[in-house]
């Protein structure tokens, strides 16, 4: 099998570049996992806290009061009222949120006239909004008892608010269905899958193929006692166990990262996406290995096309988020059915017929993507080699 | 002396290229370097050059030492590389351009220059070519033409026909010898041993970093003890007739292979003759019988036993 | 001298199509995806509405305020829920699949049915401790100062917003910049291959145009300055074109520092160079490794100053300070983002001192490697 063997060792003379690029798979990885942490199930409830700072231009009981009504709900961080800082440690999310209790504050509540609180904040984080529900509160309470009991002192109201603020719901822990995906990072390792893998498939069929389509090679294979059909299954055979070590690397990888899902049937749904992605990502390398001449432009051709069609097809940008008209270009795509099955794997529970067939059908146009690119190289690598 | 080499040692880690070399080469001179593959001929153009450190030893070149900051030096050498060294993304023209205008600032004078380079070379057809589109033969000439533009008074090949089809290959040498001609000294360095034949005035062999034998090509072909070599081919030939062919005066051997006969002679008069009245003698029936003077290559091979061309 | 070797320079790199492509051409394609990507996401840090289910039984009924609140929350521009009304095994299925983040009982005192600790689940719950502590408050109140019930209805009633949110600066701010300039950090990196090449070029142990060079009357420093300064000007210019690209073409914003942006790209096209001089000079390998060196620390280093994933450069910045102060993809992406988010700042000094003094260092270190001029070697 000499064609096979040729193809081995080309392959194995790139292994140190594909490693590169598994390299930093994994760093993204690491770097992912180590950012949304491990909400591990546990049997009891505790409060999330919120780092935050506050910066008081008085300091009455008021405004302790309302220090400790908001340590209830946020870890309190000090930093220097400058502009700078203030900045500093919102950009490094030090704390999500500066609140600044202004001068006169304390009387105005006294006197039901209150000035509101200053806030600075990461717009539009889910961490805002915790804080702020917990200062209304503090205000609104405070307002009652300033209705209600004229004459109260600000010790009587601070007091009261603060015994109030100690009421809290009951919270039951449930446990979570054993069969659904926990936590995004499982998708979300498989979606990135499609990343590296296209890129490792690309940049090593296509350094094969170029090999084998140089044209004193393709004379001389063209003269050898082989015939057409061996040389291409066994060139086949050579880039399908390729296809297949790489994908193997890369699932084993994505379940190492996340070994809370490994047994669940949704992980096994993913790797067979998984499997269905990697034939037809070996096709369109076929097509690309055909189309593309020189060394140097491989790099190039893969880079541009792996990342043009992961940005499309939501790999680094959930898909809910792009555009219709941006998602209709991406389902010329095989990365974009890909995704999409990924989507709806994470949230299957049922593993009937019915339940599966979306995915299924999707299965199907994978497969239809990876026929398509096959006979499209063949017909492409017939013309130039009759060219030739 | 345009070059004085004194006792030239370089080492690669353990690997001795060159062994205490000294040669020299004279005005006017076509200087061949001969020797096969991986015998030093390269690395002792390089240290001539400066570019290469080596361990021990002088250079002097146009009588003053030979340093990397020797621009006055420099400036009159030209160089022609083994392997082709031009800017892919550079036309012919401006790759000339380039490397004359490292030696020549002045435009005008250089635009002289370089286009009577490309009529020497014989490249105006294509002087806007980039050398990716040259064949084998183009790109070499393109090659020497990048080093000799700016008319250095030496000029040394690296090996300038290696690879080049026969018509490229005799307009190469034609061009070195019209080089020479207009009073440029010449190095040229080759494992071909014909072309140094063919246009040096004096040789030096070299072998694994040893100088073996220097001299014109007269000079070297009469230190050898082979003055002819004759070779006979025979229908049939007994044991006692090639005894009888051994018996000769001034024959040095006599081989047989597959009723081929080759006979090496001392120099001397009458060989032939004496070969041909001993066939007549002997009743030896033959097809063709011719006789050769000595080869470079009869000379490497007497010296170190083993022929050039491997 | 000079001007043979930087105009031939300025024209061999021009026609140096793969050079071209990564410098320019790929950034600029990269920018168009991200601009693609994310021009439907306004916020890194995007509040999503809390999943919450709602138990349709008898006390809730009993309650339609409480049902009412919990609706308004979820309508409007910026829900806080999202809110589906069921019953409860249907509720707690959806819990158990992660489809919301817990559910509510409502009842005397209303409960919370969660699987875990988290944020989203501790905003539910201070939701609902909200309803147990007015209730508590009217009651004690009212037992003061039963009067006083009707306007304690009103006011509760009257869901006032006591906080003002005060941005950091006047200017309308946009995170997804980050990933525009750690984009303009890899670009700037990228020059490391015109510094590879420029190294090549004169190192007669690297290329036979080497030796030439170095054979003839010139010192190879002149020439390669001259190289270096034509590699500056190229991949400045393009450097430019992708800014003038992302700015009017994509509208990536980039303050109102002109100048100030300008330095910064000069000195990252110089960081970018130098590195790659330096990579060439201390890496004694193949042409491909040292491609392969280069690419990879572009490509990490703008991954860690937050190309891919934003949040990276926070995290790193957070958890990992050093390696952002050592990134010099970070350097420069801060560089831009101090100039966009704070206005004048010791920030952007810093860091454009770090640039410099990387630049620098690659520089200096470059020049001890390549300035010899006989080689043990070719």
């Amino acid at each position: 099998m000499p064609v096979f063997n040729v193809s081995m060792k080309i392959i194995k003379k790139n292994i140190p570049i594909m490693l590169i690029y598994i390299f930093v798979f994994v760093m993204v990885s690491m770097i992912v996992k180590g950012i949304t942490g491990t909400d591990d199930s546990v049997s009891t409830f505790s409060d999330t806290l919120v780092p935050i700072a506050v910066l008081s231009e008085e300091n009455t009981m008021i405004t302790e009061g309302l220090i400790q009504a908001l340590s209830d709900v946020a870890t309190l961080v000090v930093i220097d009222d400058t502009r700078e800082s203030i900045q500093d440690a919102l950009f490094f999310r030090a704390v999500y949120m500066v609140v600044r209790i202004p001068e006169g504050y304390s009387d105005a509540v006294m006197n039901g006239n209150p000035i509101p609180l200053e806030t600075t904040t990461i717009p539009g984080s889910t961490e805002s909004v915790q804080v702020t529900l917990q200062m209304n509160q503090f205000m609104k309470l405070a307002e009652m008892y300033r209705i209600g009991t004229p004459d109260i002192n600000e010790e009587t109201l601070v007091n009261s608010v603060l015994e109030k603020l100690k009421n809290t719901t009951q919270v039951t822990v449930a446990k979570a269905n054993p069969e659904a995906i926990q936590g995004d990072l499982m998708p979300f390792f498989f979606n990135y899958l499609a990343y590296s893998y296209m890129f490792i498939m690309l940049l090593g069929v296509s350094t094969i193929m170029l090999v084998f389509n140089r044209k004193e090679i393709k004379w001389r294979n063209a003269c050898a006692p082989v015939t057409g059909l061996s040389k291409s299954l066994q060139f086949l055979l050579a880039n399908a166990i390729f296809a297949f070590c790489t994908g193997l690397l890369l699932v084993i990888l994505c379940l190492a990262f996340d070994a809370r899902n490994i047994f669940k049937p949704n992980t096994l749904i993913f790797i067979l996406n998984a499997v269905v992605f990697g034939i037809s990502v070996l096709g369109l390398s076929f097509l690309v290995g055909n189309l593309v001449k020189g060394r140097e432009a491989i790099s190039a051709v893969a880079n541009i096309i792996t990342l043009s069609s992961c940005f499309l097809s939501g790999v680094f940008v959930p898909q809910a988020f792009l555009a219709e008209s941006v998602l209709r270009v991406a389902s010329f795509f095989p990365t974009y059915w890909y995704v999409k099955a990924n989507t709806l794997i994470a949230n299957l529970t049922h593993f009937d017929f019915a339940s599966l067939s979306e995915v299924l059908g999707i299965f199907l146009i994978e497969l239809g993507f990876a026929a398509a690119f096959l006979a499209v190289s063949l017909a492409v690598g017939k013309r130039s080699s009759q060219r030739a | 002396m345009i070059v004085k080499v004194n006792q030239l040692v370089k080492r690669y880690g353990d690997l001795l290229a060159l062994d205490h070399l000294s040669f020299e080469v004279k005005q006017g001179e076509i200087f061949g370097l001969l020797g096969p593959n991986g015998s030093g001929k390269t690395t002792a153009i390089n240290c001539i050059l400066s570019l290469l450190k080596y361990d021990k030893g002088e250079i002097t070149v146009f009588d003053k030492p030979m340093k990397p900051e020797a621009y006055d030096i420099k400036r009159d050498i030209g160089i022609v590389m083994q392997d082709v060294a031009v800017f892919d993304e550079l036309t012919v023209y401006e790759n000339i351009d380039y490397f004359c205008g490292l030696y020549v600032s002045d435009k005008k004078e250089r635009k002289a220059l370089v286009e009577e380079a490309i009529n020497f070379v014989g490249l105006e057809a294509f002087t806007k070519f980039y050398p990716k589109k040259l064949s084998g033969g183009l790109l070499r000439r393109l090659n020497i033409a990048c080093g000799i533009a700016h008319k250095p008074k030496l000029i040394i090949l690296d090996e300038p026909t290696v690879a080049v089809d026969p018509q490229s290959r005799n307009k190469i040498l034609e061009g070195i010898v019209a080089l020479n001609k207009q009073g440029a000294t010449i190095i040229y360095t080759s494992h071909y041993m014909e072309e140094v034949e063919q246009i040096c005035s004096r040789i030096m062999i070299l072998d694994n970093g040893h100088m073996i034998a220097t001299g014109t090509k007269d000079e070297l072909k009469g230190m050898i003890s082979l003055g002819e070599k004759i070779t006979i081919e025979t229908f049939e030939i007994t044991a006692s007739q090639i005894d009888a062919m051994k018996a000769l005066p001034n024959i040095i051997s006599v081989d047989e292979q597959n009723g081929v006969l080759t006979i090496r002679s001392a120099k001397g008069k009458n060989n032939l003759e004496n070969v041909l009245e001993t066939l007549k003698r002997e009743q030896v029936s033959f097809g063709k019988i011719y006789s050769e003077l000595p080869t470079l290559n009869d000379v490497f091979l007497e010296i170190t036993g083993k022929a050039l061309r491997d | 001298m000079f001007l043979h070797n930087f105009t031939y320079r300025v024209k061999c790199l021009l026609r140096q199509k793969s050079l071209v492509f990564w410098t320019m051409i790929f950034p600029i394609a990269l920018a168009t995806f991200f601009y693609i990507a994310l021009s439907n996401i306004r916020t890194i840090d995007e509040f999503s509405p809390i999943g919450v289910a709602l138990i349709d039984n008898e006390a809730l009924s009993a309650q339609p305020a409480f049902k009412e609140t919990l609706q308004q929350l979820a309508e409007g521009e910026r829900p806080l829920f999202d809110l589906t009304v069921s019953d409860e095994s249907a509720a707690l299925e959806m819990l158990k699949d992660y489809e919301i983040s817990g559910f509510i009982k409502a009842g005397v005192t209303p409960e919370l049915v969660v699987l875990g600790s988290g944020l989203n689940q501790s905003i539910l719950k201070n939701f609902l401790d909200q309803y147990s502590q007015n209730a508590a408050a009217i009651t004690e109140i009212v037992s003061m100062n039963p009067e006083a019930l009707p306007a304690l209805l009103e006011s509760l009633s009257m869901s006032q917003n006591h906080v003002v949110e005060k941005g950091i600066t006047e200017k309308p701010m946009n995170p997804m910049v980050i990933y525009f300039y750690a984009l303009i950090a890899m670009a700037c990196l990228y020059g490391s291959m015109y510094g590879l090449e420029e190294v090549n070029r004169v190192q007669a142990n690297l290329s036979t145009k080497a030796a030439r060079i170095n054979i003839a009357p010139v010192h190879k420093l002149k020439v390669f300055t001259a190289g270096v300064l034509a590699a500056l000007l190229m991949h400045f210019s393009g450097l430019l074109i992708l800014l003038a690209y992302m700015h009017f073409v994509l509208g990536v914003a980039f303050g109102d520092h002109l100048i100030q942006l300008l330095v910064v790209i000069f000195v990252g096209s110089i960081m970018g160079i130098s590195l790659g001089t330096f990579i060439s000079a201390v890496v004694k390998k193949s042409e491909g490794v040292k491609i392969a060196v280069v690419l990879v620390v572009s490509m990490l280093g703008s991954f860690l100053a937050g190309m891919n994933i934003a949040e990276v450069k926070y995290y790193i910045a957070e958890n990992l300070p050093i390696i952002g102060y050592l990134n010099p993809a970070t350097l420069l992406s801060d560089a831009l983002y101090a100039l966009y988010y704070y206005d004048f700042s010791i920030r952007f000094f810093i860091n454009i001192a770090g640039m410099s003094l990387y630049s620098l260092l690659f520089c200096t270190l470059t020049y001890f490697i390549i300035r010899g001029r006989k080689y043990a070697s070719l």
